[in-house]
């Protein structure tokens, strides 16, 4: 702290203003993150009249534990905290394989078709042929209703695939590739021994991209699944959101519905932490991987 | 070192899942080709017949597959003491298909079921997500089955034509369509607090305060409401008092405007048929918004705001503000309408600020019109078969047992003799607010636990096909929360009741249903026109439009809207239900 002050100390004053303007800024912009995870926080911890009647800010209001319980007491919560587990492991081992080896294959220039490849995958980032006719593909694969309904459909996101191509083409360079094959490497080997083994950076960004994308993750699993044995923790968590409005022309008898507001403004504050939990331990660990592995492949690339 | 491990641990993982998609169910091994959003098709195709869930549906005779809208709430559906009830009853055997809590997700999941076809499920039951227009098109489209016949013959549905005239006429003419034919079995469950949301509520507290009796009249409302603002009732020495205070964007009786727009005309706050009401004879159809009695009503509520006596957030709260506002501490809040009061005011009964509401009945006008806003009761339809259903007499006989007086209320409080009791000798001295009032003798079902609002498997949450007549609805006891004249939220349904229910015209336009043309010509229309009137409603009475001078451009603007054809094609509508 104090060497940072000294430095700042000795720098221009136009580099000064800089400083202070950025520093203004990016608080607030920090404030503008940090204020709706502490307002969640503490709402989970309040009495659910409190939350209902708005009166949390920063501080839990008339303590209470009760969405705890009703939360953990909840058979299909666990259910769904299983299955994003397994979806989001499971999916994301898919994607990375897919994803690697379809970036290793196009960066290597010595691939035939390789532009013509590339055109056809970026043609899918600007293009998509719309819900019904992906819903249509999925039920001729016969993947409704099973778990590879979400595992399979975007194995591959084109641009995670071009992250990883670029920081393979720029990281790796090809003399690696001639060096090892005069030692007797074929092309599986090279990518399997030297190849992933330098690319940890992208694999870890990789990872946090398509994990959390999958932990959170809820249209697919809500068009595809009709089991409940099936759902994802966030649909469940997004029925618990859903239920909290009260539309009176699209239902019966409001005065029920009301009452299920009040119950799921109880529970939904402490689904969102439990829910947010795993993303939260995760992150800290693939962090220092992230910034360098983005970075890397959007500089050089 | 550790994260080689890592690395080497997800790879091998990423190899066996790799291996697994490989073999697991036919189609997906070729899908290790690039499909970023489902873009290009595979030759998988043949492989899917076996993976339809619908294709084992005509396996057994006594399978029904429901395509069901779920909740949350409700831990497992096969495992169900409805489900069982409904099964011993039918001698069905039920397969769920479930569909999504909310409604527009349940619209979307079912859209795309049709457009697909060979994925149905015999039935859908949902809780009115598929309307009557929306039936008309995929009975077009060869996807529902038209079940008139089967309603109307006592052999195939007893329970049904068992139920009294009166109603069932009234079912019957909700679950026609427009093209005449019966694609969906209704719920009937019509309740007194339903018809009235706009409850409105003075402050009693501060009238005793300010020393004045309650209001009984619009005038006499602004003279409290002057009063409010200037004496300081809540007695913290701030003038931080409001007078009127709402919510106009919310849906359940929050727009105070709407409600005291009622002491000049009848409006129903565009809770159905676009708002339009039907004249004293009940021949003409006409929209209320255009009547010079609702231009003095926008002039009086002008009047009330120019003295400082709305708050003018009424028009641009959202939810969670008008919740702060109306709990804050010390209340500040002098007169509101809400529909329900323990949305307003959590935890009613231990909420001091609900403590000091008193319920008032609709204020007389000027010209001594003190109306309620009210909406006809319209029952949806909830269950449909599909054209896919091969045993149609077990669905329709399946379908029927939901008339059956214990089913219907075991679909709304659980299990018989465990939830909920129709035994006289198990009822105690346990009242509510109907037999309170001498409307009934005595309560006819008690309620032994509430299951509504907590996990459990004893029913499907109310959703499906149900009939419980205004009587029933309105002779329900609880034994976990026994009502009682000393709890003020107790009172609230009998005063309501009392004040709310019959303010309102004699003649009531019934929920109208469009045809498919009908429809197109006039959705934008309805869409306009609310969104106009809501806008120019909050404009009038903050005074950013003259009333006296705007009123003709504000007639003129909804006539280019397409007015004049909403209310022609209403009348049509209206005559056709004649």
């Amino acid at each position: 702290m104090a060497t940072a002050f000294q430095k700042f100390k000795n720098d221009t004053l136009s580099d000064k203003i800089f400083y202070v303007v950025l520093t203004i800024i990016l608080t607030i912009f920090f404030i503008l993150v940090l204020y709706p995870c502490i307002f969640v926080l503490a709402a989970s911890f309040s009495s659910g009249p409190a939350v209902q009647a708005g009166r949390v800010y920063l501080w839990p209001v008339d303590f209470s534990l009760e969405g705890y319980k009703t939360v953990f007491n909840t058979s299909t919560v666990w259910t769904g905290f299983r299955n994003s587990l397994f979806y989001t492991v499971a999916g994301t081992c898919i994607n990375i394989f897919v994803t690697m080896i379809a970036a290793y294959g196009l960066s290597r220039p010595d691939v035939p078709g390789r532009n013509g490849l590339m055109l056809f995958f970026t043609f899918t980032m600007f293009f998509s042929g719309g819900m019904i006719p992906s819903y249509m593909l999925v039920q001729k694969l016969g993947m409704l209703n099973t778990p590879w309904a979400l595992l399979i459909p975007g194995a591959m996101g084109v641009y995670n695939m071009i992250v990883a191509r670029t920081f393979i083409q720029s990281n790796i360079p090809i003399e690696l590739l001639e060096a090892a094959k005069i030692d007797g490497c074929d092309d599986i080997t090279y990518f399997v021994r030297i190849v992933i083994p330098l690319s940890k950076a992208i694999l870890a960004v990789l990872t946090l991209f398509y994990g959390v994308g999958h932990w959170n993750a809820y249209f697919n699993a809500m068009i595809y699944l009709h089991d409940k044995e099936l759902y994802p923790l966030t649909l469940f968590l997004r029925e618990i959101l859903m239920a909290d409005q009260i539309d009176p022309s699209t239902v019966a008898d409001p005065e029920l519905q009301a009452q299920l507001a009040q119950a799921a403004g109880v529970i939904k504050y402490a689904l969102i932490v439990v829910s947010m939990i795993p993303v939260l331990l995760i992150y800290p660990f693939v962090q220092k991987y992230f910034v360098k592995g983005v970075m890397i492949g959007s500089i050089k690339g | 070192m550790k994260l080689n491990k890592i690395l080497a641990v997800t790879l091998a993982a990423t190899m066996g899942a790799s291996a697994l998609a490989g073999c697991g169910g036919g189609g997906a091994a070729s899908s290790s080709a690039p499909a970023s959003s489902g873009a290009p098709a595979s030759s998988a195709a043949g492989d899917a017949s076996s993976a339809a869930p619908a294709g084992d549906a005509a396996g057994g005779d006594n399978k029904l597959v429901i395509a069901l809208q779920g909740n949350t709430y409700i831990t497992d559906y096969d495992d169900n003491t409805l489900t069982h009830l409904l099964e011993e009853k039918s001698g069905a055997e039920l397969e769920f298909y479930m569909l999504p809590n909310d409604g527009t997700e349940t619209k979307t999941k079912i859209s795309l079921m049709v457009t697909s076809k060979d994925d149905l499920p015999d039935i859908f039951i949902t809780w009115g997500a598929i309307s009557a227009e929306t039936m008309v098109d995929y009975a077009n489209k060869g996807v529902l089955l038209n079940i008139k016949d089967y309603v109307m013959d006592p052999e195939k549905m007893p329970n049904f034509n068992a139920i009294p005239d009166e109603d069932r006429n009234e079912m019957i003419t909700s679950i026609t369509c427009a093209d005449g034919n019966i694609y969906g079995l209704p719920r009937f469950e019509p309740e007194a607090w339903n018809f009235t949301p706009y409850r409105m509520y003075i402050n009693g507290a501060w009238l005793k305060a300010v020393g004045k009796e309650v209001p009984t009249t619009t005038d006499e409302l602004k003279d409290c409401l002057i009063a409010f603002r200037d004496g300081d009732p809540n007695g913290n020495g701030v003038k931080d008092e409001i007078g009127i205070y709402g919510y106009a964007a919310g849906g359940y009786g929050n727009n105070t405007m709407w409600a005291l727009i009622n002491s000049f005309t009848f409006f129903n706050g565009f809770g159905q048929n676009t708002g339009l009401a039907l004249s004293e004879d009940g021949n003409t159809v006409y929209a209320p918004y255009t009547t010079d009695d609702f231009k003095e009503g926008l002039l009086y509520l002008n009047d009330l705001f120019k003295e400082g006596l709305i708050d003018p957030a009424t028009f641009t709260n959202d939810d969670t503000q008008w919740k702060a506002m109306l709990n804050n501490t010390p209340n500040v809040v002098g007169f509101t309408s809400a529909g329900s009061n323990s949305q307003a005011w959590p935890d009613n009964d231990n909420n001091a600020n609900f403590q000091e509401m008193d319920l008032i009945a609709p204020l007389k006008g000027p010209k001594g019109v003190a109306y309620s806003p009210y909406n006809a009761y319209s029952p949806t339809q909830d269950f449909s078969i599909t054209t896919n259903c091969k045993n149609v007499d077990l669905a329709i006989k399946f379908g029927d047992i939901f008339y059956e007086y214990d089913v219907s209320e075991s679909m709304r409080f659980g299990e018989k003799g465990v939830d909920w009791t129709d035994d006289p000798s198990q009822f105690g001295d346990i009242i509510n607010g109907s037999v309170y009032l001498g409307q009934y003798d005595s309560i006819t079902l008690l309620q032994l636990n509430e299951i509504w609002a907590v996990n459990t498997n004893k029913h499907w949450h109310n959703v499906g096909p149900r009939y419980a007549s205004f009587d029933m609805g309105n002779t329900v006891g609880n034994a976990a929360n026994p009502w009682s004249p000393d709890k003020k939220s107790g009172m609230v349904g009998p005063l309501n009741a009392k004040y709310n229910f019959d303010a309102h015209p004699e003649k009531i336009l019934p929920a109208l249903k469009y045809t498919a043309e009908e429809t197109t010509e006039i959705a934008e229309t309805i869409t306009n026109v609310t969104d106009y009137v809501k806008q120019s409603v909050a404009e009038f009475v903050t005074g950013a439009r003259s009333v006296e001078k705007e009123w003709d451009s504000y007639l003129k603007e909804m006539d280019n809207m397409g007015l004049q054809t909403l209310i022609q094609t209403s009348q049509t509508a209206y005559d056709r239900l004649k």
